[in-house]
């Protein structure tokens, strides 16, 4: 069965090893195969990925549009780890993240890691909160 | 305490410090256990994450283990592709080396155009004497004087009675036969012509004891001795029952009478008898005479004399032989000299030792064997000198020389049908033939050689056999090394299958197909010997391995990326645990706003560090350089 992506006007979409823009107008696409597939909306870049989560984000995303090579596993453990020991809060997180890495659900981990970057948006929220 | 009011204000206060009080305490026990939360009451949320963080830890810690022994079980097949690889290499130098080792070399051959051989010899070895066997019978000789007894008579009869005048009877002996006539002593008248002695009686006066008594004086008397000296033995008597007996003190005389049946003695023959013949017809003795398919046989039943004997021996016949025998003694001698024949013993024995014959074979002999000296030494080829010392060895026929020469090895001895022996060598055998004192048998001492020649002709390369050996024996070391690829049980070039779980509940796994790569499952088989004569046939070997090399090496690659994939698996899993174990142990910290101030520390920390810069250079080999 094909997936369905709507792109609006000028909005952009990895496809595997490849970027897609829209024209000036709005299009339907089918994508079948199983080359990885993120809109523009769900792309982090390192200029976007500014926060420790959403670092976490960036190097998920990595893996799966580029398959899980040790240098960015170490990356990713580095990350983790880090994330962990300053907010051990987030654990619950990343361990659902490791859990679809490991059983090769890189999608689902992109997920995962984006329900992280909202967690750790609420605790942003609340240290801003706290201080007023 | 019943009388003790407390207000509501100093109640309130109470409570506040039995409150601080609780606090207090949980706060020491925090300090001495160094976690903040500490049970399920302190923090119920975090506790029982923690907890659960820790169970993970440790679910994932014996995941690990197996990943580890996929890892190693991987591990070990990898080697040993890369040693089997090697090996299949050394046999494709093997058959690159039997290739360029030359196909065929020289190779003489020596051919035996004749064996050595002494020729012919110059003395006849044949049998020129037959084979002859005498008895000596003496055992059977006659001990029963002859005997004839007339019926009874009345003696006091006048001669008359039996005899008229003129009347002739006779006693035989020998063939000499001794006439007598009755001649009447009352009457005018002569004896008739031809008889020998007259008996002069009145024969109607005399009586029968006088005729007896005239008889028996005539029968031994001079004249009857004259006729035949036998007659000195004999006597004409009555015995006690009136019957008139004439008889000879020789055991071993036969007589003949005729004209006394008047007395009761028929005209027959009298012979004497041998006990010992007696006894061996009444046992039934019997003696086989044979000569090849020829036999007779001697039979003793009713023989009474060693005259019945040799009448029994002169009918008996047998081709090739001539029998005989006087007074028993038989001699039996073939009628040329290649006639053997045998004596022996019927059902019945006693014959042959009665007869004095020797049962058992008698052979024709020759002179010329029988009077070789010496010692005749034959030497074939490197063998020890054969000997046959004929001063000792009893050599007697050509059959007995043949048999001597039997036990030569490396060359045989033949003797033809003019009785000249020849010596030759076995058969395509280079040996030659030495003989010493050979002059007695008709050879020449010397030394014979073969005559051979030699043929060079191209062979196939027995260097080649020798590869086919080593490539076997590689083949051998493959089957070896296959069976020691295994871990713990799992052996994945001998076809068994890994699967490697990668989450606790088995729905990531990675299931390795293992392969068969003994030398078989490589489609390697064994080169018989001569296999690598033929250099199409080496080609098609190394073809063989060119394809079995290409297999190993595309498993080799198979493993390496399943080793890479399970490699990065075991790394994250062990990683993913030390987080799982700090986390859960800091999850003390579990105050959101320390948490808050911590991560701003650490997001602000990471835009310097080498993590983020790493992370930056890898998005840069990335799609997403294209944003």
């Amino acid at each position: 069965m094909s997936l369905k992506v709507e792109l609006k006007p000028g909005e952009r979409l990895i496809v595997g090893d490849c970027v897609i823009t829209n024209s000036d107008q709005r299009t339907r696409l089918y994508v079948d195969g199983d080359a990885p597939i993120l809109r523009e909306k769900d792309i982090l870049t390192p200029e976007t990925a500014n926060s420790p989560a959403k670092r976490i984000y960036l190097a998920v995303q990595l893996m799966y549009l580029d398959g899980i090579s040790p240098e960015l596993q170490d990356t990713y453990q580095q990350l983790s780890s880090e994330i962990a020991e300053a907010a051990p809060s987030t654990l619950a997180y990343i361990d659902q993240i490791n859990n679809e890495i490991l059983t090769g659900s890189l999608y689902k981990a992109l997920k995962r890691a984006r329900e992280l970057i909202e967690y750790e948006g609420g605790l942003f929220a609340k240290l801003q909160s706290g201080s007023e | 305490m019943a009388d003790i009011t407390l207000s509501s204000a100093v109640r309130s206060n109470l409570l506040n410090l039995q409150s601080t009080a609780d606090l207090l305490g949980k706060t020491q026990e925090r300090l001495a256990t160094g976690l903040k939360v500490n049970s399920a009451l302190d923090n119920p949320t975090n506790f029982f994450t923690a907890s659960a963080l820790e169970s993970r830890a440790s679910d994932l810690g014996r995941l690990l283990d197996s990943i580890s022994n996929a890892n190693q079980t991987l591990e070990a097949a990898d080697n040993g592709l890369g040693a089997i690889t090697k090996l299949v290499e050394s046999a494709q130098a093997t058959a690159r080396q039997a290739l360029q080792t030359a196909a065929t070399i020289e190779e003489t051959t020596t051919t035996v155009d004749a064996e050595a051989t002494t020729g012919t010899g110059t003395v006849d070895l044949s049998n020129d004497t037959a084979a002859t066997h005498t008895g000596d019978a003496s055992g059977l000789a006659n001990d029963t004087a002859a005997v004839a007894t007339g019926s009874a008579a009345t003696r006091t009869n006048t001669v008359d009675s039996i005899f008229a005048e003129d009347a002739t009877f006779s006693v035989t002996v020998n063939g000499n036969t001794l006439t007598f006539e009755i001649y009447d002593s009352s009457a005018a008248g002569t004896a008739d012509q031809g008889a020998d002695i007259a008996l002069d009686l009145d024969l109607d006066a005399a009586d029968l004891d006088d005729f007896q008594a005239a008889f028996d004086t005539a029968l031994s008397g001079a004249t009857a001795q004259g006729v035949d000296a036998a007659f000195a033995n004999f006597s004409a008597t009555f015995n006690g029952s009136d019957e008139l007996v004439i008889t000879t003190t020789d055991t071993n005389q036969d007589f003949t009478t005729a004209g006394l049946t008047g007395f009761g003695i028929a005209d027959a023959d009298y012979e004497a008898t041998s006990t010992a013949i007696q006894a061996l017809a009444t046992a039934g003795a019997t003696l086989d005479i044979t000569s090849g398919a020829n036999t007779d046989t001697l039979d003793f039943t009713g023989l009474t004399s060693v005259a019945d004997l040799d009448a029994a021996v002169a009918a008996l016949s047998v081709a090739g032989l001539t029998i005989s025998s006087t007074d028993g003694d038989i001699t039996i001698t073939a009628d040329d000299a290649a006639t053997s024949f045998t004596i022996a013993d019927g059902a019945t024995t006693g014959a042959a030792a009665g007869l004095g014959l020797t049962e058992g074979d008698y052979d024709p002999s020759s002179t010329v064997v029988g009077a070789l000296t010496g010692t005749l030494s034959i030497t074939v080829g490197s063998n020890a000198a054969f000997e046959v010392d004929f001063d000792t060895a009893g050599l007697t026929s050509q059959e007995d020389l043949e048999a001597a020469l039997a036990g030569l090895t490396g060359a045989s001895a033949t003797i033809d049908g003019s009785g000249n022996l020849t010596i030759t060598a076995d058969a395509d055998s280079e040996d030659s033939i030495t003989i010493a004192g050979g002059t007695g048998v008709g050879l020449t001492d010397d030394t014979y050689d073969a005559t051979t020649s030699d043929t060079t002709a191209d062979v196939a390369n027995p260097k080649r056999d020798e590869y086919v050996t080593q490539y076997n024996d590689l083949l051998g070391q493959i089957d070896a090394l296959v069976g020691d690829a295994g871990f713990n049980g799992v052996n994945l070039l001998n076809g068994d299958t890994l699967s490697v779980l990668f989450n606790e509940d088995g729905s990531s796994k990675l299931d390795i197909t293992g392969v068969t790569f003994d030398s078989a499952g490589l489609g390697l088989s064994e080169v018989a010997d001569g296999g690598f004569d033929e250099d199409d046939d080496i080609n098609t070997t190394l073809d063989t391995l060119g394809d079995a090399v290409d297999d190993l090496r595309a498993q080799a690659s198979n493993f390496g990326s399943n080793l890479s994939v399970v490699e990065i698996r075991q790394n994250f899993t062990k990683n993913m645990i030390n987080t799982l174990e700090t986390g859960a142990g800091n999850l003390t910290l579990a105050d959101t706003n320390e948490e808050a101030a911590n991560l701003l520390a650490l997001q602000t920390r990471q835009q310097l560090s080498s993590t983020a810069l790493s992370l930056a250079s890898q998005a840069d080999q990335n799609v997403l350089r294209l944003f």
